[in-house]
Parts: C-alpha cells; structure tokens; sequence
C-alpha cells in the first residue's frame, strides 16, 4: 500500500489544498459548491474539483489545516462515494477500515454495514416529564459510538431548563451536581434525524444524506470537513473532529458500522445515527438502555404497536423548534 | 335523565375495562393490516424481582416467630424502614404485605401474587400508570424493539421504592468540556 505523506500548509500533499489562501466569502463558496454538485453521478471528480477550488478560490486556513490528514492512503484518497461502492469496493474498505484500527489502536474490531429494512422507519420520544438530567445517556452514546475522549466529544446535549418556560434563553448545559434541582426540568438535545434536514442541503458535496429508514448518515469518508452542515443544523447535533480523534484501547466499542460508529479520523463530521449499527440489528440506542428513568423510547413508526407511535398517539407532543420546517424524527412528550 | 346517566356511566365503565389490557389482552384489531414489521408482540420478559431483595425469603429469614402486628406504628425494631412515604396517612405494612404468608403480596381483593408480580398490585391503585407500563410507554423497556430477541420491561419496584416512591435525586455525571459554537455564539 502506498502511502502519501504529505506535508500540510504546501499544497504538496495532493490534497488539493494550500495553505496560501484568499478569503472570500461563503456565500460564494456555497454557489460554486451548488455549480459542483450538479449532475450527482459525478460525485468523485465534483468532490475533487470542489476541494481545490475551496483551497485556491476561498479557502481559510482552518478549513485547509482540517482538511488534510497527516497521512492519506493512497485507497482513501481514491475512495468512492458510499453509494457508489460495489460489494467488492465495500468489502475492501470495511478491511482498511478493521486495518486502521488495528494499526493504529491495536484492537481487533468488526466492522459491518447493516441496511434499512423496508416497512421500518425509526423515530425517537423522549419524555420530558421525567428526565432528570442525570447524562448516563450522553456518556453511554460516546461509549457506543466511539467518540473522541480528548478533546472530549458527545452527541447528546442535556439543557437545564427553568421549569414553566419553553425557552432555551438562560438553558444551562454545564449543570453539575445532584438531579432535578428543584424548579428544573431537562431537554437532551440530539441529531433529530429531520425528514427535511437542512445538514443535506448544505453540504456541498453530498457526504451526507437520508436512508430510507430515515436516518440521516455521514460518508466518513467523502466529508471534506467544511462545516456548513454543522452551522446549518438548529439543533446543533453535528461534532467536528478539529484534532485526530483520541481513544483509550479500552475505550473502543469493537461492534462497529461504516456508516455510523466506526472510529472517525480528524477532519470530518460526525453525529448521532440512532445508534443504527445496533437498532438496524433490532436493538435498542445506546442511551435508551442506560436510561434509569424511562424518559427515552424508540421504535418503528409505521407499526402502530410500537412504543414510539402509541406516544404520538396518545400523548401530548413538542417537536423542537417545530416552525423551522425540519420535520424531526424526535419528538419531545409530556405525562 | 338519571337512567341516561347510569348508562353513560356504565359505558365509560366498559370502556375504562377495555383500556385495561393484560398481557394476554393486548392486540390491536384495527390495524392488523397495516405493515408490521418489527411488532412488538411477544410479551416482553419480566426480570423476577426476588433475587433483588436482600431479605427475601422473608419468612424463612426474620418472621418466622413473630406474628404481624396490623397496627400502624414507629417501626423501632427493625431495618432501616421506619415510616412509610407512600400514598396517604392511612397507609400500612398490610395494605401490600399478605400478613398470612409474608414471602407474598395481597391485591385489594385478597388473592395473593408473587413479589414478581408487585406490577399488579401497584396497578390497582396507578391503573393509568399501569397501562402505560403495560404499553411501554412508562418505565424502560431494553434488548431487542422489534422481538426478533428478547425484550426485557423492568418491574415498577425496579425503579420506586414502595415504601418512598418518590423520585430519588442522582449525581449527574460530569458536565461536557467542548462548548458548542452555537452556545459560544448564543442560541438563535
Ligand atoms: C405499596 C405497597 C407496600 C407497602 C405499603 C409496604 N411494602 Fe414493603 N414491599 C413492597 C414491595 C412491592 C416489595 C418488594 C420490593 C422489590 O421488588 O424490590 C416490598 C419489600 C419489602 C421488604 C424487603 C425489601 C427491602 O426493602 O429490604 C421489606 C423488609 C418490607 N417491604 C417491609 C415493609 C414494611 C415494614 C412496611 C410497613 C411499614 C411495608 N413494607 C409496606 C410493597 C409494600
Ligand atoms: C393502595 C393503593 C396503592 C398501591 C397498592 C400503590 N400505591 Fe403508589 N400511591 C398511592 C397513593 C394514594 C399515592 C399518592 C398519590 C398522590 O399524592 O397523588 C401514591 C403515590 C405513588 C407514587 C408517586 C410518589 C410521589 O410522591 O411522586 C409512585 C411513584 C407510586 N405511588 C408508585 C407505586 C408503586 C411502584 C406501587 C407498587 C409497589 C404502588 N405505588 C402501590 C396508592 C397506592
Ligand atoms: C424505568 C423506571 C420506571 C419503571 C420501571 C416504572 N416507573 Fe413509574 N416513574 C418513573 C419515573 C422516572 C417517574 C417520574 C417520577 C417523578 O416525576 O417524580 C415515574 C412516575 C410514576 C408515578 C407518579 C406519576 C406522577 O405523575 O406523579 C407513578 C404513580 C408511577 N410512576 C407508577 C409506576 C408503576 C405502577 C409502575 C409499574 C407498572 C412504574 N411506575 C414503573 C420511572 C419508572
């Protein structure tokens, strides 16, 4: 396998990008990434095209420091768009994927690309009446989905709201301490898997998107690591790996998925896939599991025995920031 | 006027019933038809709650001489349990304790059930709470949400203490250490 090596800031590492840069604005970035991304069968050279442009039209700095790894595999740099994988292209790729990690942290993983099954389209309730704010849930997510420990990064958000108000102003989210202080309730905050998501639409390279079980997914390897879809998102559920990813051997969850908890490296985006290596496999999220109230459930929406839809249902709803238009598949309930 | 009444009553009566399903009642008629992939109809397993209880078998252990006192009293003797904070002043030991056989339970009506099946008995007075339980929808259910395996709903005793039933406080675990940008910035 070859390795390229390059040395980041020169533009010599083949990734397109230089750290000589002008700056423009994004608006401009975002039309010429919409130029790009038109005719999507020629998602590989757009993608190319795109990162060079991005580095010699309107690049920063960050942007040209986030995008290149330290060292690119030769098979990474050539790699296709998930979508465009055959089964061998796959095969490969969940092999350097298991490679990496041994390589890198020493530890044995399997990795696999579970499917959506038809007539399954997942969505989440979370009752707010019982919440308690006491994050199991935000530390069992980054146990499952191997998130990076230092710098420390979470899926889940957990706001500490004034009791009688809807309102996020004065919300506090680095509460500590013993739960529920009186006069509080809690609000955790995820990707809302939006049936409308506004990350797809910004993303100018289409490195993220929407399966059919409605779970919205991140090409790992096609993210050039821009952010728009992150600024994008209203509910701020996106994380950025702004440094190479940190994980204790032990950390690492070996049970692992290409599109979701595989272990990321620095420079793409990441974020909560309801836990779709496990609930495509029937189980339940990581952070219902571990929930010692009851607030979390999770289902099939189009079964109508389901716990999620009996909630919908029959109780009183709150879908967040519901005047956006996204269309979450995360539903806030009272009891 | 007052017959309508009676029957209203009756009805809602009948249709309180219905709500009520056990287990074995649960089905959905309506929507047989509908795609069910992933239902959940095996009933799920309940984890048996006697290998929890410390004291368990409570015969054998601490009554076998003692005869119960239905009196309600300060508990001075014994465990750590001296007053209840459950339900109202009127509450005691034997409204949930069979004081015939202390290793049971007895419902309202007298018949007895496991310490197992405790989900009965506080049904009877949290009928809503049951239901929902009953429909997953209160409490946790874990394992697997589509009953290709197992799926395991925790007993009410798995979370509330009978005797202090009310909501126990937790330590948080830390809070997180990257601030967002969209905090930094506000929230919009
Ligand atoms: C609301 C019903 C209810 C009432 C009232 C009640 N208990 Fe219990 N008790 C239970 C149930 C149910 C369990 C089993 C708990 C479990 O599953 O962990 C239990 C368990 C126990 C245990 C064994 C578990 C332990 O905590 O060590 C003792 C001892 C006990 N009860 C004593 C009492 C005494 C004494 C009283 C009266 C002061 C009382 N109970 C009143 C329902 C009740
Ligand atoms: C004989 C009737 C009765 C039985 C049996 C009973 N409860 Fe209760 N429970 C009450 C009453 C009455 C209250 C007080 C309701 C209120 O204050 O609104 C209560 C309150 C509660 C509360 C709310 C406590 C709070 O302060 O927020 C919980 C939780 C609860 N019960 C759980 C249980 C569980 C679990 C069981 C079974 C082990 C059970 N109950 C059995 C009558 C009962
Ligand atoms: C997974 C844990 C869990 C299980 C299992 C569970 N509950 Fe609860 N229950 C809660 C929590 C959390 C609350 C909210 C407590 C609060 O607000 O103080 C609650 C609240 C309640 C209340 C008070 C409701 C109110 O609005 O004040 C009752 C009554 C109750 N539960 C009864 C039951 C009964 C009966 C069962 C079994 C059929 C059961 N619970 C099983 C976690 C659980």
């Amino acid at each position: 396998m070859s390795e390229l090596t390059p040395s980041c800031g020169s533009g010599a590492c083949g990734c397109g990008q230089s750290a000589a840069v002008a700056t423009a604005g994004i608006d401009e970035n975002e039309e010429l990434a919409a130029a790009l991304v038109r005719g999507g069968e020629q998602l590989q050279s757009s993608r190319r095209a795109f990162m060079t442009q991005l580095a010699t039209a309107a690049g920063t700095a960050a942007v040209a420091a986030s995008g290149c790894s330290t060292s690119v595999s030769w098979e990474q740099f050539t790699q296709k768009h998930y979508k465009e994988l055959t089964a061998e292209d796959k095969r490969k790729l969940i092999e350097r994927v298991e490679k990496r990690a041994r390589d890198q942290y020493g530890v044995e993983v399997e990795v696999s690309d579970p499917q959506p099954t038809p007539g399954v389209e997942f969505a989440y309730a979370l009752n707010l009446s019982y919440c308690i704010g006491c994050r199991r849930c935000e530390y069992a997510c980054a146990q499952e989905n191997n998130t990076s420990r230092d710098p420390e990064m979470h899926y889940i958000r957990v706001l500490q709201i004034e009791k009688g108000t809807m309102s996020l102003e004065g919300s506090d989210s680095y509460y500590e301490g013993s739960v529920p202080a009186p006069d509080k309730y809690y609000m955790p905050v995820q990707c809302h898997q939006c049936d409308n998501p506004p990350c797809v639409r910004a993303c100018p390279v289409t490195a993220t998107w929407k399966e059919k079980d409605g779970v919205v997914v991140i090409d790992y390897d096609w993210c050039i690591g821009c952010r728009y879809c992150e600024a994008a998102c209203p509910y701020w559920a996106r994380r950025f790996n702004f440094a190479e990813p940190k994980l204790r051997p032990s950390d690492i969850n070996p049970k692992q998925s290409l599109l979701s908890n595989r272990i990321r490296p620095m420079g793409v985006v990441e974020k909560c896939t309801f836990c779709l290596h496990r609930t495509r496999e029937g189980r339940y999220p990581a952070c219902l599991e571990v929930c010692p109230t009851g607030s979390r459930k999770f289902g099939n929406l189009l079964d109508p025995n389901s716990e999620v839809r009996k909630i919908i249902d029959t109780k009183r709803i709150y879908v967040f920031k519901e005047e956006l238009g996204t269309i979450p598949r995360f539903y806030y309930f009272f009891d | 006027m007052g017959q309508a009444l009676q029957q209203l009553v009756v009805a809602l009566l009948l249709l309180s019933a219905c709500r009520a399903p056990d287990h074995e009642a649960m089905t959905s008629h309506a929507d047989a038809t509908l795609a069910r992939v992933g239902a959940n109809d095996a009933p799920p397993t309940i984890p048996p709650r006697t290998p929890q209880i410390a004291l368990f078998p409570c015969v054998e252990q601490c009554h076998k001489d003692r005869t119960p006192d239905p009196h309600k009293r300060e508990l001075k003797e014994f465990h750590s349990l001296k007053h209840l904070e459950h339900g109202d002043t009127t509450f005691w030991c034997n409204f949930c304790h069979n004081d015939d056989n202390l290793d049971t339970l007895r419902l309202l009506d007298g018949r007895t059930v496991s310490f197992n099946e405790a989900y009965r008995l506080c049904g009877e007075c949290h009928g809503d709470k049951r239901r929902d339980w009953q429909a997953g929808i209160h409490g946790l259910q874990s394992g697997y949400w589509d009953g290709s395996h197992e799926k395991v709903r925790r007993s009410c005793t798995a979370c509330h203490d009978p005797h202090a039933p009310r909501r126990p406080t937790f330590q948080a675990l830390p809070a997180p250490t990257l601030r967002l940008k969209q905090e930094v910035q506000g929230h919009e």
